[in-house]
């Protein structure tokens, strides 16, 4: 027996299958993406999954698998997985992999897409930056933007980002400022963004911020959520609004649940509560470049226990 | 060395080990992980949980050894996330309307990329290009034979392989 079908054999049997029906399943699955539109493949593999609960059993197991694999969105798996040569051995591609680091120098639709006018952090990173007018430009932790200032004064923030721009020094008049498909015009501002995903959020410490979709403006001490149902303002705290660029994550009374999804943000992995213990309520102020320390100082307040499955996984649990 | 001679990992063994050795393995990783001191700390952390999550504790004298395989394990892991975190984050930039999956959801996927791209490491280079040019361009098995000049059964053997090591892979908690 080859060492993949005594591999299959303890999978099957892992999870309650016979290995032959199993082996049927994974067939039919092959011939079902081979792309034919085929009628008679369709009305065979109906009858083998009617014709005994033994191949349903088989069937939902590789069926769930397809639906895991389904999970990775197409451009993503294409752009993040391609990267192998076809006929490269590992060490070659590792290789290469430093290669690759600082290649693809294409312009695509005006922007440089990786070039030193990028500027990227990964989770748990800050970094701050003077762009070429003068202003000054902080990045939270997962964040990236890609910079145009070349004859034009643009700055365009990655998906998911949060940045603070500084242009109250800036030699010249507004930074157009592009995010989520969104034009905001940062006139000499002090300014906070951060994209949620269905949302933004956009805090003024200073100056002033036209929003080309909204036809608005905002204020200094003026804040908005802008989403598809146009701006809706909230109050301005500007001591929160500028924790994060002070290292700091602060809660005031706020659920563990939405706390943890916060400082899960600055780290690498899953951060995860169980339900029993996401409404148990935090307060306090946390240094977000040590997470680890920030999960030890509330297990010592609150009755929960902290487990790291693996570095990449963390789960609190009720104590 | 042969597994036989593991035994469970007791936390006085572990103990030992890390304070003979994680000064050692610290400077080891750190000359692998081009002088990146945060990493190099990082990883001393994840090999003695690795070491304590696999219940297997390395026969005497053989400490480094054992340590210095789980942590080269280790790194090109820690690359492989990068890599695939940096892809996953440029593709996410480059569609035409930028959508921001949650972090959560970020998380799992990129687990799932890790996975699926240790899956193809493993596969002869064939058989994780059909897989890539079937699942992921979304090619017809004709096409995908017609691109990798081979036949379309031959394809079909290599999508099998594939399939049935990412069921594998996949399964593991």
């Amino acid at each position: 027996m080859s060492e993949a079908s005594h591999s299959l054999g303890r999978y099957a049997h892992r999870h309650g299958l016979e290995t032959a029906r199993l082996e049927a399943a994974l067939d039919w699955q092959v011939s079902l993406w081979s792309g034919d539109p085929d009628e008679g493949l369709r009305r065979d593999w109906a009858a083998w999954l009617a014709a005994h609960p033994g191949n349903q059993r088989a069937w939902a197991q590789v069926e769930r698998l397809a639906g895991r694999l389904g999970e990775v969105p197409q451009d993503v798996g294409r752009h993040s997985l391609a990267r192998r040569g076809p006929h490269l051995g590992r060490r070659q591609v590792l290789g290469a992999l430093a290669l690759l680091g600082v290649g693809a120098l294409t312009a695509r639709g005006g922007w440089v897409q990786r070039s030193l006018a990028d500027c990227r952090v990964g989770p748990g990173e800050q970094r701050r930056l003077t762009l070429p007018d003068g202003s000054g430009l902080m990045l939270n932790t997962a964040s990236a933007v890609n910079l145009a200032f070349n004859g034009e004064r643009r700055l365009r923030v990655l998906p998911g980002s949060e940045v603070a721009l500084d242009s109250r020094r800036a030699v010249a008049g507004p930074l157009r400022v592009e995010m989520a498909e969104r034009r905001l015009d940062v006139s000499h501002g002090q300014v906070v963004l951060r994209d949620y995903g269905e949302r933004l959020a956009v805090s003024v410490l200073a100056g002033r911020v036209s929003v080309g979709s909204a036809a608005a403006t905002l204020g200094a001490g003026e804040a908005a959520w802008l989403s598809a149902d146009g701006l809706q303002r909230f109050p301005l705290d500007r001591d929160a609004a500028l924790d994060w660029t002070r290292g700091v994550l602060r809660a005031d009374r706020q659920p563990l649940g939405d706390f943890l999804a916060e400082l899960g943000r600055y780290r690498h992995g899953l951060l995860y509560c169980d339900d029993a213990v996401a409404g148990l309520v935090v307060s306090g102020a946390f240094s977000v470049p040590d997470t680890d320390y920030a999960l030890e100082s509330l297990a010592q307040a609150l009755p929960i226990a902290v487990h790291y499955r693996t570095p990449w996984l963390v789960r609190v649990s009720a104590a | 060395m042969a597994a036989t001679t593991l035994n469970a990992v007791r936390s006085a063994d572990v103990g030992a080990l890390y304070n003979d050795h994680a000064h050692w393995l610290f400077g080891w990783l750190r000359g692998r992980l081009g002088g990146n001191n945060a990493d190099a700390a990082d990883l001393v952390q994840d090999t003695y949980v690795r070491l304590i999550d696999s219940g297997r504790y390395p026969p005497p004298g053989e400490g480094r050894a054992f340590l210095a395989r789980i942590a080269g394990g280790l790194v090109i892991d820690l690359h492989r996330r990068r890599r695939l975190e940096s892809a996953y984050l440029e593709a996410l930039a480059a569609r035409p309307a930028p959508a921001a999956p949650s972090e959560e959801e970020r998380a799992l996927v990129l687990d799932l990329l890790v996975r699926i791209d240790q899956v193809l490491d493993r596969l002869p280079g064939r058989v994780s290009q059909a897989f890539l040019l079937s699942r992921f361009e979304g090619l017809t098995y004709a096409a995908v034979a017609e691109r990798l000049g081979v036949s379309q059964a031959a394809v079909r053997k290599y999508m099998l392989k594939a399939t049935q090591a990412c069921l594998l892979a996949l399964d593991a908690p």
